[in-house]
């Protein structure tokens, strides 16, 4: 048998056209099967936060969270609609003195003539004094007046006086009827506060149901506690320690979410007495 | 631990360990090759059918055996299975018959030789990368829940440094090492279910050139 009869086995070696299309298409397969797998994953990922609710029996009106804002002071009484104020009493005019009597006994004894120049020389002095007095009465009346005015503007400061502390009154009496909206306010969060709290104290037995432990808290925005301190101790270590550790669990404390009003929860004082 | 959790397919991936990372690569490694072996197997199979259902055709016309060689002979590379085998089990035929008085019988046998050595040959070609499928298909699950079973130990003990022990502690951990068993299936079911339907066509074929040998032989015995 000739050497040309032995086929060679790597004579075998054949084409295969389609290996390369073959690579692109597992390739491809899988790129589908990873942005499937994304955005099949990425869909569910989408948790619903839970939702967590607390019943109350009795809720702080909402009207009464926005209000704390101390109402604008009512608009000053106008000054132009109040009563003017009454004038004082005219001064009533002060008559001018009268001249002195003229001493007619002297004249009556006096000659004539000297009576006579008496009298020429009384008159001119009488005018002279008369001339004087008109001035005297001027300056007098002048004088009345002037006290008059000042009077008056005396009447008048004290009116506005009066009108600005009338202004005043009021503004105080709104800011304190905010203050007192606010305290009822924050009096019922402090409720909310101190339920949550309770809910998570575990009593130790044997304690006096009058004792009472005061806590001076200090929170942060959202309502963690940053620390807490017994202030007043209910007299049972072991009820102080509860009311502490229930504090911190009851954390995040139930605060209004109005930033504006975290400043006064920021540090509270939580009494806590037990079978409340 | 951090509470927002990257939950998407890629954070799980690059939270895992590094031994779980190792068995991810490898498993996807092995998943794109097994891809690729399942559609030049495809290809090839589809490409060796339509060879076989052709060369029949031909064979059976009724044509003349020698241009059916000459044609064979000259595009060997491009031939199908069921040709190369006629091709070989002809030229040996010819060769043997040329010494006149020969003895018959001899001829036919290596003529059936001849035929089956390519024949092996071809099926060697065609259950090529086969056993890597079968492999994959059988380990890959294996191999996954070996990252499984890793990435969940590594949860747990990171669970045993913690006082309270929350599901949210564990589950990431879980979740990223579950990817793995992912991985896994996802490399064996294909390979497993191409494997079955490739050794079954292969299995066809075969059928076809052994049967096709037998009649070959047969007209080569009335012809001698």
């Amino acid at each position: 048998m000739s050497h040309a009869a032995v086929r060679q086995p790597f004579q075998q070696v054949r084409e295969e056209p389609k290996a390369l299309l073959a690579g692109a298409l597992a390739l491809l397969v899988h790129v589908v099967a990873v942005v499937a797998l994304t955005y099949g994953f990425s869909i569910q990922t989408q948790r619903n936060e839970p939702v967590s609710a607390e019943l109350w029996a009795a809720l702080p009106p909402p009207a009464a969270v926005a209000k704390p804002v101390p109402a604008p002071p009512e608009p000053p009484p106008k000054p132009e609609l109040r009563p003017v104020p009454k004038p004082p009493p005219e001064p009533k005019e002060v008559p001018v003195k009268a001249p002195p009597k003229a001493d007619i006994e002297l004249k009556a004894k006096e000659a004539a003539k000297a009576k006579q120049a008496e009298d020429e020389r009384r008159r001119l002095e009488e005018a002279k004094k008369r001339e004087a007095e008109k001035v005297k009465a001027q300056a007098q009346a002048q004088a009345q007046a002037d006290a008059k005015a000042q009077k008056e503007a005396l009447a008048k400061q004290a009116e506005a006086d009066r009108i600005r502390r009338e202004q005043e009154e009021l503004g105080r009496k709104a800011a304190e009827a905010a203050a007192s909206a606010q305290a009822k306010l924050m009096a019922s969060h402090i409720d909310k506060i101190r339920a949550k709290v309770r809910n998570f104290i575990v009593e130790p037995p044997g304690v006096p149901p009058k004792a009472t432990a005061e806590f001076d808290v200090v929170l942060i925005p959202g309502g963690d506690v940053l620390s807490v301190k017994l202030r007043r101790s209910s007299g049972n270590a072991l009820y102080d320690e509860a009311v502490e550790r229930a504090i911190r669990r009851a954390e995040p404390l139930p605060i209004p979410p109005e930033p504006q009003l975290f400043p006064q929860f920021r540090t509270l004082l939580l009494q806590f007495r037990p079978q409340e | 631990m951090n509470v927002t959790q990257d939950m998407s397919v890629w954070g799980l991936v690059s939270h895992a360990s590094l031994f779980v990372q190792l068995v991810m690569l490898g498993l996807l490694l092995a998943s794109l090759l097994s891809w690729w072996y399942i559609f030049r197997k495809a290809f090839v199979l589809r490409q060796a059918k339509s060879d076989t259902e052709a060369f029949e055709k031909d064979f059976w016309s009724g044509g003349d055996l020698n241009s059916l060689y000459q044609a064979a002979a000259a595009a060997k590379h491009r031939a199908g299975s069921l040709e190369r085998i006629f091709e070989a089990g002809f030229r040996e035929f010819s060769k043997v018959k040329r010494p006149p008085g020969a003895d018959r019988s001899a001829a036919i046998d290596g003529t059936r030789r001849a035929m089956s050595a390519t024949y092996q040959r071809e099926m060697d070609v065609l259950e090529q990368n086969l056993a890597f499928l079968a492999s994959v298909g059988s380990v890959a699950p294996y191999i996954g829940l070996l990252g499984t079973v890793w990435g969940i130990m590594h949860a747990f003990m990171g669970l045993s440094t913690v006082a309270q022990a929350t599901l949210s502690l564990v589950a990431p951990g879980i979740a990223e090492a579950l990817i793995a068993t992912a991985m896994g299936l996802f490399a064996a079911i294909p390979a497993v279910l191409a494997y079955n339907r490739f050794s079954h066509d292969i299995d066809r074929l075969a059928v076809r050139f052994e049967s096709f040998m037998e009649e070959f032989t047969n007209i080569m015995q009335r012809q001698g």
